[in-house]
């Protein structure tokens, strides 16, 4: 088992799958405590239609994905707005939209060798370095970014109407965190796959606020449960021999429930 | 000298007439109740003035200038301050919220001199013995305070309750109603509010509104029969005592005055 670890694939799905685990954790404690899971779980099956239309033009699907998943957020908000729908119903039918565009258009796409299985349920120990270097850039630019903007975008999550009283605008920074939840999604694509790409964002998140009463504490301790049951997932699916984006998901999942039972034990 | 002044100002929200040329000016460091029935445009007109929405037509004024500019200005107490309860902050950070943006501006962490403001007014909501504790653990009452200490932490010049008095008990009501009374010279006041027992607490002036501008003045010339008629129906009148306008309902009021606009 520990030889596994040497083994330069499994070094750069631990690399890796920390720093998505530690990222898209983070990123969903704003998305949890906003109510914003189910257009979290939008914008990854958008995902798909994205790196379907890559893979059929010869770009990069993962640009295509995360060009895709961002027109999508921004355009989920916009029809709620212009149809006056509730968000959730307009969320239900990009989802589904989204999926059918990508079956469709996968159709058409004729080499054999595109694992649409890898990216609907990931694919960790198929990363390249340039994979690994591209997470490393865009994990730190969301988390630069959330660290700089970390006051603003607290302020806006409580409470939106004294965001705008204080300048702040509320609804700009909604958008851009919709744009970053799009980041982190594409970058978790090889992790836990399309299908299960929320769990990693909204588990860890929920997890650490059972613990946590602080806002600050909180996104610390989303952090470290998100790359512990990361790392835990993909050592547990290579001793059992499972698919590690379900495993993740699997480990993140018994995390939320043991803190659930926890919080209902010591309350 | 104007704190607020709205010059025929007319807003739509969803294809319906919120605000219907209103024009009215609140004066500083007066005590302002708003009164309406639900669906009035009590709200809207907060809003109006905070900046969310802005005047399909007629212009608003904060302090002599753009609501933009001086909004800073401002400290809000909100009306559903319940649904924040969840929110993972203890009562400090909650109530340091309120300097975000005016005083602890982009990229900036708070300073000793923000959290000595937080404290003071904790300190004068009488929330101390609470500072640490979180917004989950205070009562509906206890939490109204918490809000109410945030808006005074921003060093407003201008003070909004949006029916901050609704769901609290009365005991919670009066020391909201004493603090009011306490801080009116010091700041303006705008309470939008339901409550008629706020007339006994040194408000100045009232603003009666239905969509139109009803009536605005000195209490006792703005409440009148003619006005609560105009907004509730006729089976509520006015009449003073000791000096106070009081309302009287005579009986149950089926009278919808927007029956006519279904």
């Amino acid at each position: 088992m520990l030889e596994l670890l040497t083994v330069p694939s499994v070094e750069r799905a631990m690399i890796a799958g920390g720093i998505i685990g530690l990222v898209c954790s983070m990123m969903g404690v704003f998305v949890v405590l906003r109510g914003l899971a189910f257009i979290s779980a939008g914008i990854s099956h958008s995902a798909f239609a994205g790196v379907a239309f890559g893979l059929l033009f010869g770009v990069s699907p993962f640009a295509s994905a995360l060009i895709f998943c961002a027109l999508v957020s921004v355009l989920i908000g916009k029809v709620s707005d212009l149809g006056r729908i509730k968000e959730d119903t307009s969320i239900g039918v990009f989802l589904a939209a989204s999926m059918a565009l990508g079956v469709i258009i996968m159709s058409f796409v004729k080499d054999a060798r595109v694992d649409v299985v890898g990216y609907l349920f990931g694919s960790i120990l198929t990363l390249s370095s340039n994979d690994v270097f591209l997470t490393v850039i865009i994990g730190g630019l969301v988390l630069g970014i959330i660290f700089l903007l970390a006051k603003e975008l607290m302020l806006s999550s409580f409470d939106p109407d004294q965001a705008v009283i204080a300048g702040i605008p509320a609804q700009k920074l909604t958008y851009l965190l919709l744009i970053l939840l799009s980041a982190v999604t594409v970058v978790s694509i090889k992790v836990v796959g399309i299908i299960l790409g929320t769990a990693l964002i909204t588990a860890p998140a929920a997890t650490a606020l059972q613990f946590s009463r602080d806002f600050d504490r909180a996104i610390v301790l989303a952090g470290v449960i998100g790359v512990v049951v990361t790392e835990v997932g993909i050592l547990l699916s290579l001793y059992l021999d499972t698919a590690p984006g379900a495993t993740i998901t699997i480990v993140a999942t018994l995390a939320f429930f043991a803190s659930l039972i926890r919080r209902k034990r010591f309350a | 000298m104007s704190i607020v002044e709205l010059k025929n100002v007319c807003v739509s929200l969803g294809g319906r007439l919120a605000l219907d040329n209103v024009t009215a000016t609140i004066e500083d460091k007066k005590f302002t109740v708003i009164f309406g029935p639900n669906g009035a445009g009590k709200s809207t007109l907060l809003k109006l003035i905070i900046g969310q929405i802005v005047p399909e037509s007629g212009s608003i004024a904060l302090l002599g200038g753009s609501v933009e500019s001086n909004r800073h200005n401002i400290g809000y107490v909100p009306q559903n301050f319940f649904a924040k309860k969840s929110f993972p902050l203890s009562v400090r950070k909650a109530v340091l919220t309120g300097r975000y943006g005016s005083r602890i501006g982009w990229f900036k962490r708070a300073s000793d001199e923000d959290f000595k403001k937080v404290d003071e007014a904790i300190q004068m909501v009488g929330l101390s013995h609470l500072a640490d504790r979180t917004l989950e653990d205070l009562s509906g009452g206890e939490l109204q305070r918490v809000f109410m200490a945030r808006a005074l932490a921003s060093e407003p010049r201008l003070l909004l309750l949006d029916e901050a008095a609704s769901g609290v008990d009365v005991g919670v009501k009066e020391s909201l109603y004493d603090l009011l009374g306490r801080l009116k010279n010091k700041m303006a006041i705008i309470f939008v509010s339901h409550d008629m027992s706020v007339l006994s607490k040194g408000v100045d002036s009232i603003l009666c509104l239905d969509r139109r501008l009803v009536s605005h003045g000195k209490p006792e010339e703005a409440l009148n029969n003619s006005s609560l008629h105009a907004m509730y129906g006729e089976q509520i009148f006015a009449f003073s005592h000791c000096q106070m306008p009081h309302v009287h309902v005579a009986g149950h009021c089926n009278h919808d005055p927007h029956e006519g606009e279904k």
